[in-house]
């Protein structure tokens, strides 16, 4: 029988706040354990919370960009079990008065436009961190609370996901407008965005559901893929088999590679939520809203969408440079800085985005130039020339080197060996005829490992192209001198060794010929003969 | 509706206290005695009131999303039974079986 899965998803994402949400500890990942911690988010007694408005307006920037209803006034509960990662005894989280219900994500797969529909957006606390390690001892776990009271944003989906592979597009997609928004980082190896996942099968065409099961504890896209994959073909025996599927929570093991039955004694499936006492509810107002609009940075599709109309790009190469906002970013930057080098006299400081360590989401929106309004030098098509010129480096030589590079971020390179204005005098090297191509790729990859400045590297490696009709002629010359054999026989007829004669002019001039002088030199002097 | 010496097993249990039977049916009975007192409410006319989570009419108590003073790693570990590499230590539990 083909079985058809419904899945729904709920996503946890750490919020970029400074502090923790209802006390003044430090937000951040890492550091000697139990060092970022206070009397509040260690729940000692007697301590009060107090909500960071920071993290309020964070979530309603979440909402806003997945068109949510933003509630008028939202409150939190209590939601009571016991684990030793949880020093209070409950997560203060929301559950009667979310901060936003409704919304959907759209995705666009293989051409067709899929609607996966939100249910509820909230903000919580996040528990501390438990290491179950040998060092730990026979019969025991150690804690770090550090991570105890790090504000949250959570977002509960339909089940409206129908594959693995939307599945796939779904979490992708809903980590780039976390990140675009600047709300989270979406690091995922820290742990910074977590999944589970409620899935279910039922037989194709029908329309009742299933009994699902919850997967909790993923936090890469490969896991949910794994998991996913597992239950689905573990539902699916059991239902070919005749049997039932049992409602029951799972934890995704990742060494494993499998999803384990938790003990019912450790799901406490009773919560009883309620009101949080220490905490009154927050009206969220216009004025608060229309702040937060006005402030909401460009999502992923309408970046995209303004690559390809503004930068005259390729859809294809507009998917790539906006998958990743830093990778964005850093495009932007480039092509800044090619501006600036081709027209030093113009202003630019207030053109586009920084590339800065923590863009501040919530200032005032910096204005911009549209790069098709600034004054460069050349005729129409040299502008679209800078900018895709700019994108095929960052989409190809620079993304190849960090690919190489495993393990170096683009913002780490932007930060040290290659800023923008770096690549850019790279890329300028080549625009302007300086350098060929395969020079121009030489010197890349010695300006990422050097410190010297680009002029001096090129003078240094002695990458300039040979341009020079003169100069080029008298290496042509030798060339077809020294092969008479295969001079006639491209005159009889076999065309195709003109590259066999480029390949000799190239080595003749260590790779610095400018190939299209040179071919024109060669084609010339291979019929006058 | 009455509790029942079920429920108030199954809310110990999940608050993880023990009790023998006797002290159970106790239990049951005055929380029902508890239950019946609030069961007044019921005569009470709501009509045109705003359902209320909480009786403050306090809103919007927030602060800035500034750092604070942090406790020492030695503070927060003081009142800890077991420590170990400036983690609690606690009895080993294991998500899985």
């Amino acid at each position: 029988m083909e079985f058809e899965p419904v899945i729904g998803f709920e996503v946890h994402a750490q919020l970029t706040t400074r502090s923790k949400i209802f006390c003044s500890s430090a937000n951040e990942p890492g550091g000697p354990p139990n060092t970022r911690v206070c009397p509040v988010c260690l729940g000692m007694p007697g301590v009060l919370p107090v909500l960071n408005e920071r993290a309020v307006d964070l979530g309603i920037l979440v909402a806003l960009a997945l068109d949510a209803d933003v509630a008028g006034r939202m409150g939190f509960a209590r939601k009571n079990y016991f684990y030793p990662d949880l020093p209070k005894g409950y997560q203060i989280t929301q559950f009667a008065e979310p901060l936003a219900t409704g919304g959907h994500v759209d995705l666009e797969i293989d051409g067709a436009t899929t609607r996966v529909g939100i249910r509820q957006i909230h903000i919580e606390e996040d528990a501390g961190k438990t290491i179950h390690a040998a060092t730990a001892g026979e019969g025991a776990s150690l804690v770090d609370m550090n991570r105890c009271g790090v504000p949250l944003v959570e977002i509960v989906t339909r089940p409206d996901v129908r594959s693995i592979d939307t599945a796939d597009a779904l979490l992708t997609k809903l980590r780039r407008i976390l990140v675009f928004l600047g709300v989270a980082t979406g690091r995922m190896h820290e742990g910074s965005l977590r999944f589970d996942t409620n899935v279910s099968l039922r037989p194709a065409g029908e329309e009742a559901l299933g009994t699902a099961t919850e997967i909790k504890n993923m936090n890469s896209f490969r896991a949910v893929r794994r998991a996913l994959a597992f239950e689905i073909e573990r539902q699916a025996r059991v239902l070919a088999s005749g049997g039932e599927v049992v409602h029951e929570t799972l934890l995704w093991d990742e060494d494993g590679d499998r999803a384990i039955p938790m003990r019912s004694k450790e799901i406490a499936s009773d919560y009883r939520y309620f009101p949080e006492p220490d905490l009154v509810d927050v009206v969220i107002d216009r004025e608060r809203l229309e702040r937060l609009r006005g402030a909401m940075p460009e999502l992923p599709d309408a970046m995209r969408d303004r690559f390809v109309d503004e930068y005259g790009l390729a859809r294809c190469d507009a998917d790539v440079l906006t998958a990743e906002l830093d990778t964005a970013l850093y495009y932007e930057a480039t092509v800044r800085e090619l501006v600036r080098l081709l027209r030093p006299e113009l202003d630019l400081a207030s053109a586009g985005r920084v590339l800065a360590p923590s863009a501040d989401v919530l200032g005032p929106p910096s204005a911009r130039v549209d790069f098709r309004l600034l004054p460069l030098p050349g005729e129409a098509g040299a502008r679209g020339e800078i900018s895709k010129t700019a994108a095929n480096w960052v989409v190809g030589k620079l993304a190849a080197w960090l690919n190489a590079a495993d393990g170096i971020a683009l913002r780490d390179l932007a930060g040290a060996a290659m800023p923008p204005s770096r690549l850019a005098r790279v890329i300028l090297s080549r625009l302007d005829g300086t350098l060929n191509e395969p020079a121009a790729k030489r010197l890349f990859e010695a300006a990422v490992e050097s410190e010297d400045a680009i002029d001096a590297l090129i003078e240094r490696l002695d990458l300039a192209q040979v341009s020079d009709e003169g100069t080029l002629g008298e290496v042509v010359g030798a060339v077809l001198e020294e092969h008479p054999g295969e001079v006639a026989r491209y005159r009889s007829g076999e065309g195709k060794l003109l590259g066999h004669f480029m390949g000799l002019v190239m080595k003749a001039t260590n790779g610095k010929a400018d190939p299209e002088v040179a071919r024109a030199i060669l084609e010339a002097s291979l019929e006058d003969r | 509706m009455p509790v029942t010496i079920d429920d108030v097993r199954h809310v110990a249990t999940l608050a993880r206290l023990a009790f023998s039977d006797e002290e159970l049916e106790g239990f049951t009975s005055e929380m029902n005695a508890i239950l019946a007192h609030f069961e007044r409410l019921r005569e009470i006319r709501v009509e045109g009131v705003e359902p209320a989570y909480r009786i403050l009419r306090r809103t919007n108590v927030l602060r800035e999303d500034e750092i604070g003073e942090a406790l020492s790693q030695e503070d927060a570990l003081a009142n800890a039974p077991d420590q170990d590499g400036g983690f609690f230590r606690v009895p080993g539990f294991l998500p899985e079986s």
